[in-house]
């Protein structure tokens, strides 16, 4: 499909095509890791905001200077791809305490890649500290003080002003992305779903790195020409996928084409990304702070039965056979999440397999004999 | 809904039983020897055998059981009427201290259940405890969100094991008033939680005396901590990480008020004999990350083969502040302040700096010729410090040994392979 390779293309570079006609036509990018930055302050201040990904990047060695072959990779590929100049498309960087890790590769952005143009005032650079504890009003307050900051440093250096009326577009925008993206997901609830899980993957990678206005009306077209599409007729299995940082649709694919079909997910860049909406009936600044401080959230948050309500929810909506978890090696919050989801299927009897990865694509011949005995062994 | 795993006396009797005996043996063997080096650590163990029988006696007459991640002092805690505070940490602690392969089980019946070689072995080895039903009884459970990603999912972890509640409070990233006052209002949340759960009230003036007898044990440490810059350094290296073990277990009581204070006129007796761990030093060492569990004997090793004594180690750089204990609000306002710069609370969370300003005030601050930072396998943050350590170093002229371990577990890297790393680089980069 036109509309899906479109999506497919636009995840496979670091800077993509729509990203450059920004850039071309004068706009600002500012750059994130995490989902605790809320997009909508950058989209109010006229720019746009980019998650920070290093598909294109093949080596770490620029990184361990920093880092050491025991930190994620994603993280040293994502420093390695900064010390080499690769975003310097940038116009800014919003940093902030996703995981102990990507907290010190904050601070290598801030105090090596990026600290030249920084004193220069040539590039932007902001922190948000997000708290841990949800449903907290004295968490909230000071995760909402955090983004205040952040507004008014924006507004600051880029001279700028962030309006009430721009925040208010730029969370309808948001939203809209959003409300599409719950339509995409929903299809996948059909016993025959439109789209498969790495295709639906490079649609939700591609809603980090391409204008929201341009996404939305691509997303619109996609959800338009999807019809009664069946993307996998053949599939044995639906599968629900859960875990962490994954922007490949490649690895995706690879449990795919062992016969499963991914019918939904709760990973970084796709479902916990996007699930939760802001509200638009209430002042702008505190319901951004309520949407990403309470929403879905991952195992840096003090909230582990929301969180395996929400798996439960998840698996039992879209009748998914099976979770496959997967986290990127020596991440220690997946790495417990794993057994709490472990112990929790264990108890309700839902078949679950972790798998471990590195950010690149690799080991694939293991990961496809482990997903294959997985499926048999739900037959 | 996991079964909760439940108090198995039995168990826990024999554990701790062996423990106190572990203790005791150690404390004798050190007489036994007559080291002057050891002089304080024995003084240290023979708390520890306190506060050991301190735990059975409080299991025995029924007291409500409340557990503290070791970056919660318990001198708080000591507050509430009939509720005895277990750090829930102590094994793993204490143990590889008197056996190098004592936590090994624990570590291998959390592994069996998933958790991944690259977790923390103190979460490993507490979860592993909870799981091999070695721990005492459980009423409540308090934790900070700190030091680590891996703390912060193992307690939550626990709360999926036991079937008492798990407070964690949460440590801010930012070292400010707004950040204080965030952590202040979760222990405030915490207190009033122990209390529901414990069916007891917060006695102010009990937590009072408490925290003067904690904020003296502070004082002295401190002391001590400035001691340590002469030369040659009164107290051996080793002393520092017993020190702070001491502390998270008997802060806030007259064990711990005595056992500080004799620390410090030890040092000051030594000081004025002008005595030292080394008496003729060849290298002063900064050790800035947790030591070898398992191989504390590394520090007298280094004075014994190198007269390289090491100044500082991360466990003994005394960071912490006192207590206002005036009223309830400075209590827990100050208490709130203490525990966030506690060693590891205070350097861990925030910023690169927040470790790196602590890390050079220790570098400049206490003569050292060569720094030693424990590269340890599971800490995350902390290798991605290490390119923030080189150039510090590098910029001071300071040779580095980046050494890598897992602090309390010798399987991935044995003593003798740390102790061959650094006779390598002593005998190349200091005591050339």
């Amino acid at each position: 499909m036109r509309e899906l390779d479109r999506f497919m293309e636009i995840v496979k570079t670091t800077c993509n095509e729509t990203m450059k006609a920004w850039k071309d036509g004068g706009g600002r990018i500012v750059g994130y890791f995490c989902t605790n930055v809320p997009e909508e302050l950058i989209m109010a201040a006229g720019m746009l905001p980019y998650r920070v990904r290093a598909p294109e990047s093949r080596d770490t060695s620029e990184a361990d200077r920093y880092t050491t072959y025991l930190n994620c990779t994603y993280c040293r590929h994502v420093v390695d791809d900064a010390l080499l100049g690769n975003y310097d498309f940038l116009d800014g960087f919003v940093g902030s305490n996703g995981c102990d890790q990507m907290r010190r590769v904050s601070d290598i952005f801030r105090a090596v890649s990026f600290k030249e143009a920084a004193e220069k005032d040539e590039f932007f650079l902001e922190y948000v500290g997000a708290p841990r504890v949800p449903m907290d009003e004295a968490s909230l307050k000071y995760y909402k003080d955090e983004i205040i900051r952040m507004k008014e440093q924006m507004e600051e250096f880029f001279d700028v002003q962030i309006t009430e009326d721009k925040l208010n577009e730029a969370i309808r925008e948001v939203n809209e992305s959003r409300r599409l993206l719950h339509e995409l997901y929903e299809l996948r609830k059909a016993e025959q779903p439109p789209i498969t899980g790495a295709e639906a993957l490079s649609v939700t990678v591609a809603y980090t790195c391409m204008p929201k206005d341009q996404f939305n009306r691509e997303l619109k077209a996609l959800l338009a020409g999807l019809g009664d599409r069946k993307a996998a007729p053949d599939h044995k299995k639906r599968l629900f996928l859960y875990g962490s940082e994954l922007d490949d649709p490649d690895w995706v694919k690879l449990i795919e084409d062992q016969g499963a079909l991914v019918v939904a997910d709760g990973t970084c860049f796709g479902g916990r990304m996007f699930w939760d909406f802001v509200d638009e009936s209430t002042d702008p600044m505190e319901a951004l702070a309520k949407r990403y401080h309470e929403r879905w959230s991952c195992p840096r948050m003090c909230d582990r039965e929301r969180r395996q309500d929400k798996i439960k929810e998840m698996v039992r909506d879209w009748n998914a056979d099976g979770i496959v978890g997967e986290r990127i090696v020596f991440c220690q919050l997946w790495g417990s999440e794993k057994v709490m989801t472990n112990l929790e299927a264990q108890d309700s009897g839902t078949p679950t397999l972790w798998l471990e990865r590195e950010y690149l694509l690799g080991g694939t011949g293991q990961i496809k004999t482990r997903v294959q005995a997985f499926l048999e062994s739900m037959e | 809904m996991v079964a909760p795993i439940q108090f198995n006396r039995k168990k826990f009797n024999e554990v701790f039983s062996d423990h106190i005996v572990a203790v005791q043996s150690m404390a004798e063997a050190m007489e036994a020897i007559g080291d002057q080096r050891d002089i304080c650590v024995i003084q240290i163990m023979k708390a520890i055998e306190h506060h050991l029988k301190d735990l059975f006696e409080a299991v025995d007459s029924g007291k409500k059981m409340l557990w503290h991640e070791f970056l919660f002092f318990p001198e708080l805690f000591r507050g509430f009427p009939n509720v005895h505070p277990f750090m829930t940490e102590l094994l793993c602690g204490f143990l590889p201290m008197f056996d190098p392969e004592g936590l090994n089980p624990y570590v291998d019946a959390a592994e069996n259940i998933g958790l991944p070689a690259d977790i923390c072995p103190a979460d490993k080895g507490f979860l592993g405890a909870v799981l091999e039903e070695a721990q005492p009884p459980v009423d409540v459970v308090v934790a900070p969100t700190s030091p680590c990603d891996s703390a912060i999912t193992g307690y939550q972890i626990l709360e999926q094991l036991i079937s008492a509640p798990v407070i964690q409070c949460d440590v801010p990233y930012w070292q400010d008033e707004r950040g204080v006052e965030l952590y202040e209002h979760h222990i405030w949340k915490m207190i009033r939680t122990v209390e529901e759960v414990c069916r007891t009230k917060m006695d102010w003036d009990r937590c009072k005396e408490a925290i003067i007898l904690a904020n003296d044990v502070v004082e002295a440490f401190i002391a001590e901590n400035e001691m340590r810059k002469l030369s040659p350094c009164p107290h051996p290296g080793k002393l520092g990480f017993y020190q702070f073990m001491s502390i998270c277990a008997t802060s806030g009581t007259e064990l711990g008020r005595d056992l500080a204070q004799f620390i410090l006129n030890d040092s000051k007796r030594l000081a004025a004999e002008k005595k030292g761990a080394v008496q003729d030093e060849k290298a002063r060492i900064l050790m800035y990350n947790p030591d070898p569990f398992y191989d504390l004997g590394v520090h007298d090793w280094m004075e014994d083969e190198f007269g390289a004594v090491t100044a500082l180690t991360f466990f003994g750089h005394a960071t912490q502040t006192m207590i206002d204990p005036s009223t309830p609000e400075t209590i827990v306002r100050d208490y709130a302040w203490k525990m966030m710069n506690i060693c590891m609370a205070r350097q861990y969370r925030g910023p690169h700096e927040f470790f790196m300003d602590d890390f050079i005030t220790a570098l400049e601050g206490w003569n050292v010729d060569a720094v030693i930072v424990p590269a340890l396998i599971q800490c995350k943050h902390g290798q991605a410090t290490h390119g923030f350590v080189r150039e510090a170093c590098r910029e001071r002229g300071k040779p580095l040994l980046l050494v890598e371990f897992d602090p309390m577990d010798a399987r991935p890297v044995s003593i003798d392979s740390i102790h061959s790393t650094i006779e390598e680089w002593m005998e190349t980069q200091v005591i050339v």
